[in-house]
């Protein structure tokens, strides 16, 4: 990671930013990305068989990006990872936690 | 697992946030999340970091496995996306006259219309690709080309007519002075499926007038303004103010004006660079070079001018996202179609006879000259290959790469401004608008 050291002092404010998680300001693009809803709640220890799926989930974006560039309609596709497989449809990016749900 | 080569990371307040540009995304969390990330990576034994953060930067391509080749995946979607023969995007000069006598044009304009012939030879080469394409994309480009308004309109009737029979999506924009653009023409216009308008204003009236006069010499700016009110009714109208070291100062004055006249909120207005090229021909760009900003200077100028048009209402182009190909000179499915049927791969090239291409008439026998387009690769670039850019940028523009004295021109500005572009999305997204005038801008996203 860069050094912060030399980002841009504050200028807004504080007030109810803490009360915000980790979110996309800009989320990643709808067409040809693959979605997939991860079941992780917000307070989610990471053991280690969710970081296996994690992995395996960036594996499977470097392996379809191509395919899914290509594809013009949205084609349900089947994504395995060490915990489970799930249907997974290109075209429609859908994230986030499922909120009182756990790995 | 390891973080993208294409993170750009900064702070607001007290949250961070990381850009990613192999996906466009931009992802913030709390500061105790990125502290927690950071012991992660440095050591992945410590297990405090948040599950859900992992996630997210892995769908947003800022985490990835080990072995992932970033790098290989560009040139995949760069070679994807310069063979997609799906889409069929033709630019199309409906007259290389002009109207204007602007000191930095490019091109070398004498008067010529499409003629019968020509759209003759348009329409039997669209039938021929009809079949293998879902999609048609038409840009109406000049010279001026409302001087060819009828040839304009007799195609565009032909063309949605044979999109249409053949479940072909068709979408059209142009590119004209504005000068033309009275009420009926962008009704005419919308009618032909013509969305969006690109107009040139590049200044208030008396700097516009003396950079945009019309061939008489008279000035050019109260007419297009009065035509703009009309115009931003029927079509989304793009406004490009070329910037130099000369006129940059007075954009803040033309904003004001665009303002009194009730048009924040109304256009996008986005800077573009002028630059001297001498390709050879008589061009009046091959004498304009003093006041030119090289393009560091110009991706600075770029942030102010998007910056103070945003405070004043006025929607601008943000950050750039991830691309393939970037642009129709590079593009195999992708045509420039000259006022005489002639054929380029590169809009700059219009009018420069030793840029052809070849002719629509016989399309299928593209002279040696399209190789050097179709066989352009920026991924031997050096400077490419190390860039933070290369994912929006995708090499830019090759025209520019291809000539020593415009290679340096050839980058996306979000090599130079990348940190401050993210930072300006950023505080447009987050940030307290106190400050700012009442209305809130809307920033067009480029992707």
């Amino acid at each position: 990671m860069p050094d912060l050291q030399d980002a841009h002092p504050a200028t807004g404010t504080a007030e109810a930013r803490e009360l915000e998680n980790i979110r996309f300001v800009l989320s990643p693009p709808e067409a040809g990305e693959i979605q997939i809803t991860l079941a992780i709640g917000p307070q989610a220890q990471l053991t280690p068989k969710l970081e296996g799926a994690i992995e395996a989930l960036a594996r499977e974006l470097q392996n379809r990006e191509i395919q899914s560039l290509l594809r013009e309609k949205c084609t349900p596709v089947i994504v395995c990872n060490p915990l489970s497989c799930s249907g997974v449809t290109i075209c429609n990016l859908e994230i986030g936690p499922k909120k009182g749900t756990t790995a | 697992m390891r973080e993208s080569n294409y993170n750009i990371w900064t702070k607001r307040d007290d949250r961070y946030y990381v850009y990613n540009g192999m996906s466009g995304s931009l992802l913030g969390m709390p500061k105790s999340d990125y502290a927690n990330l950071r012991r992660y990576l440095d050591n992945s034994n410590d297990k405090a970091v948040s599950a859900d953060l992992l996630a997210k930067l892995t769908i947003g391509r800022m985490l990835t496995t080990d072995d992932a080749d970033e790098f290989l995946s560009l040139r995949r979607r760069y070679d994807a996306t310069r063979h997609a023969a799906d889409k069929l995007v033709l630019t199309i000069v409906s007259s290389l006259g002009c109207n204007f006598d602007c000191p930095y044009c490019f091109e070398a304009k004498y008067p010529s219309i499409l003629s019968a012939d020509v759209q003759a030879e348009i329409l039997k080469f669209l039938d021929d690709q009809l079949a293998k394409i879902s999609e048609l994309h038409v840009s109406w480009f000049g010279g001026e080309p409302l001087l060819g308004k009828r040839s304009l309109l007799k195609l565009s009737d032909e063309f949605i007519e044979k999109c249409d029979k053949a479940d072909v999506s068709y979408f059209a924009d142009i590119v004209t002075n504005g000068y033309l653009l009275d009420e009926s023409t962008c009704a005419e216009l919308r009618q032909r499926r013509v969305s969006s308008v690109q107009v040139t204003l590049d200044g208030p009236p008396e700097i516009h007038d003396r950079m945009r006069p019309l061939v008489s010499g008279r000035g050019s700016f109260s007419r297009i303004l009065k035509n703009l009110h009309r115009a931003t009714d029927f079509l989304d109208v793009l406004v490009r103010v070329n910037i130099d070291r000369e006129n940059l100062a007075s954009a803040e004055e033309l904003f004001q004006l665009l303002v009194a006249e009730g048009l924040a909120g109304k256009l996008t207005m986005y800077p573009g660079q002028l630059v001297g090229v001498d390709d050879g021909v008589p061009s009046p760009s091959a004498k304009y070079k003093s006041c030119c900003f090289t393009r560091s200077e110009f991706a600075k100028a770029e942030l102010a001018f998007k910056k103070l048009a945003s405070r004043y209402g006025f929607a601008t182009t943000s950050l750039p996202g991830p691309t393939g190909a970037p642009c129709t000179a590079v593009r195999a499915n992708e045509l420039v179609i000259g006022s005489e049927g002639e054929l380029y791969k590169c809009w700059e090239s219009v009018g420069n006879p030793q840029e052809t291409i070849g002719h629509i008439s016989d399309y299928q026998k593209s002279d040696g000259r399209l190789r050097k387009w179709l066989k352009f690769d920026p991924f031997e670039d050096k400077e490419c290959q190390r860039c933070i850019a290369m994912p929006v940028c995708m090499g830019g523009c090759a025209h520019h790469a291809m000539d020593r004295l415009q290679y340096e021109n050839r980058c996306s500005t979000f090599r130079y401004t990348y940190r401050e572009q993210i930072e300006m999305r950023v505080e447009m997204e987050e940030g307290n608008r106190k400050d700012l005038p009442a209305r809130r801008p809307t920033v067009m996203d480029t992707r």
